[in-house]
């Protein structure tokens, strides 16, 4: 009877209880109610998506702990509003505004604090003064208010100086300050987010870098957090004209140094996202145009020579075709050693030096390109994100100095022991040679006979010295920026950059087009030309691309087959 | 050693690869760096002028050239060194044959 009466004091409320569990499960959503009229179906539409208001940070509200006035059933009548508020919403009526102003209103409700930051900010000053065009509310940078959810402000990772959330953010700012109509009519300046992308803060932020700074970490005031770390404040934007902003004169050294330890004046004239054009110093406007014309001419004369070229060759294939002329077995069995293992193994480190610098290097600067960002995410992705691929691109840098220096100690040695052959010191008749095979590639006949480097291969290696003074020395400036600009004037950093991203293109679009199709992919040639592994070139390839060595040769030793 | 096919091979497989996942890209980069040397040569903001546009038309010729070119040696190389392994057993095997005879 005991267990009966125990059994059932125990059933009881834990009956009671299931029967109560779908009862709570079926509680109707005290928005329902609301939701039955003002549901939206589309983003942008009027109403609310209850699936993500639902996902929202703000899903455990009621409708009237925003809409404090309205009273259900509607229709709704709104209760007036006096003071400050009102002239908030008649002027932003008056202005247009796209974003609602009393949801801002609404919002300071909970985050008055926040609110009052943005009133303080350049961002809060259409709502208080004469303003042409109207100024963000919390929904233009939050999105819809009905659909704000976490993420913008994720906590940054061990290491990271900012937000995760870099992009996002400054996608938020591009809203407004991209779009050409707005910036007009409010009068700012057009180019800022041009100029930001084109920046390496920009590049690295739309390649996803969590330690890359957005708009607002330089623009917004700096304050200190819990910790007395200095943190941007994204609500409180200052204008650059305030002396109070980050970026404002004599805070600019202090707001870089936030990162860049040490960072001076020079230094923060050069991360400042200007048109060159616009630099206080006229030289990398100078050097920008300089070498733009100069890799374009460049790359045009030799693209120009590649297609004559190809031209040629295939004219000359067909003639030999016509003519019966095959392939002599004997040559192609006969090598002579053209390179010995030295400077073979200097080529191979350029080689794999260049092309990981060009796959590490280029990617980050195509991703100034709003089409080619995803691209390039993908590409530095490979590499660990754009950090992993700035560590691979500083390797192989040392790995073309390495090469450089080893070079230079094998001309040295070489020069010491009296047997340096100065083949490659360009002369008179490399002019002959210019001249005779622009007439050949044009209108036939006979091809010069080339000594031991054509004046395309003697191109080549003096462009490397070129090269390598451009690029590892500007490369130096761009590894250490702090360094530099204490004992370097502004200029040097700002034209560094510009003549490192001109350099690049031009070696590299020089190096793949014209240098891998006069060693590799010439119809001649094709597939290969093998000297760059085994040092040695068939006796029918010497004679075909460099005959005067090859009658020289024949000439020395009476035989047809050196 | 014949290290032609093989080579040829990897060359096609390697400029088969570009079409398939590089070709756009090149394009991409090979227009933007158009776009950076007309914002050089003729200012900024770039305009879309016939000579702005033919730098482009070039740079992305050259992008495409460039990579196209990068993919078929690297493919030329790769199929090279399969061809050398491939003939490296053949040739071992063929080694003591030779010694005895």
């Amino acid at each position: 009877m005991k267990t009966l009466l125990l059994s059932l004091l125990l059933t009881f409320p834990m009956a009671a209880a299931a029967a109560d569990a779908p009862a709570k499960a079926a509680a109707p959503d005290p928005n329902q109610a609301c939701f039955d009229c003002h549901v939206a179906s589309k983003p942008g539409e009027v109403g609310v998506r209850p699936a993500e208001f639902g996902k929202s940070v703000h899903a455990s509200f009621g409708c009237t702990d925003c809409h404090a006035d309205y009273q259900a059933p509607g229709p709704h009548e709104l209760a007036p509003l006096t003071g400050a508020d009102a002239a908030l919403v008649a002027r932003s009526e008056a202005l247009k505004a796209s974003t609602a102003p009393r949801a801002y209103l609404a919002c300071g409700n909970c985050h008055a604090e926040v609110v009052e930051q943005v009133a303080a900010s350049v961002h809060g000053k259409w709502a208080k003064g004469d303003a042409k065009v109207a100024g963000p509310t919390c929904a233009s940078c939050h999105g819809s208010v009905h659909e704000i959810v976490k993420g913008v402000a994720t906590p940054a990772p061990a290491g990271a100086t900012f937000a995760t959330g870099a992009r996002a953010i400054s996608e938020r700012c591009e809203k407004c300050h991209a779009d050409p109509a707005y910036v007009e009519k409010a009068g700012l300046k057009g180019d800022v987010v041009v100029t930001f992308h084109d920046s390496i803060h920009g590049r690295l932020v739309n390649t996803g870098s969590a330690l890359a700074p957005a708009c607002a970490d330089c623009h917004g005031a700096a304050e200190k957090d819990g910790k007395g770390v200095l943190r941007p404040n994204a609500h409180k934007i200052l204008a650059k004209t305030d002396p109070a902003s980050p970026v404002a004169g004599k805070n600019r050294a202090g707001t870089c140094g936030r990162c860049h330890a040490g960072a001076n004046d020079n230094f923060a004239k050069l991360v400042a996202h200007n048109d060159p054009a616009h630099s206080e110093s006229k030289i990398p406007h100078f050097l920008h145009v300089v070498f733009s014309w100069l890799a374009a001419l460049t790359l045009i004369f030799f693209a120009g020579h590649v297609a004559l070229d190809l031209f040629a060759e295939i004219r000359h294939k067909v003639r030999m075709r016509k003519a019966g002329h095959g392939h002599d077995p004997a040559k192609e069995s006969q090598f002579v050693q053209r390179f010995d293992l030295h400077q073979r193994a200097q080529h191979w480190l350029m080689l794999v030096g260049v092309i990981l610098l060009g796959v590490t290097g280029w990617p980050l600067r195509g991703a100034g390109s709003p089409e080619a960002i995803e691209t390039s995410r993908k590409i530095l992705g490979l590499f660990g994100g754009p950090h992993g691929a700035a560590l691979l691109h500083r390797i192989a840098a040392v790995m073309i100095i390495i090469s450089g220096g080893y070079h230079l100690l094998y001309l040295v040695l070489h020069g010491a022991r009296r047997t340096l052959a100065f083949s490659m010191l360009p002369g008179p008749r490399d002019v002959g040679e210019i001249r005779d095979n622009i007439r050949y590639m044009l209108a036939g006949g006979d091809r010069p006979a080339y000594g031991k480097y054509s004046y395309l291969e003697k191109f080549d290696y003096w462009a490397v010295f070129w090269g390598m003074i451009m690029m590892v020395g500007t490369g130096f400036v761009l590894w250490f920026p702090v360094f530099f600009a204490t004992y370097a004037p502004h200029w040097l950093l700002t034209s560094a950059q510009i003549i490192h991203g001109e350099e690049a293109t031009l070696a590299l679009l020089f190096l793949f087009v014209v240098h891998f199709y006069n060693a590799h992919l010439k119809p001649s040639i094709f597939p290969m030309n093998w000297v760059w592994l085994t040092g040695k070139m068939s006796h029918a390839m010497l004679e075909e691309e460099h005959r005067g060595q090859y009658e020289e040769l024949v000439e020395k030793k009476k035989d047809p087959h050196p | 050693m014949n290290r032609k096919t093989p080579s040829i091979i990897g060359a096609a497989v390697g400029l088969a690869l570009f079409l398939a996942i590089a070709l756009l890209p090149a394009l991409l980069y090979g227009g933007y760096a158009g776009v950076l040397l007309a914002g050089g040569i003729f200012g900024t903001p770039v305009q879309p002028t016939f000579l702005v546009r033919s730098l482009i038309m070039f740079g992305m010729v050259m992008g495409a050239l460039g990579v196209g070119s990068l993919f078929a040696v690297g493919g030329a190389v790769a199929g090279a060194a399969v061809g050398v392994l491939a003939e490296t057993p053949a040739r071992r095997a063929a080694a003591p044959a030779a010694t005895k005879s």
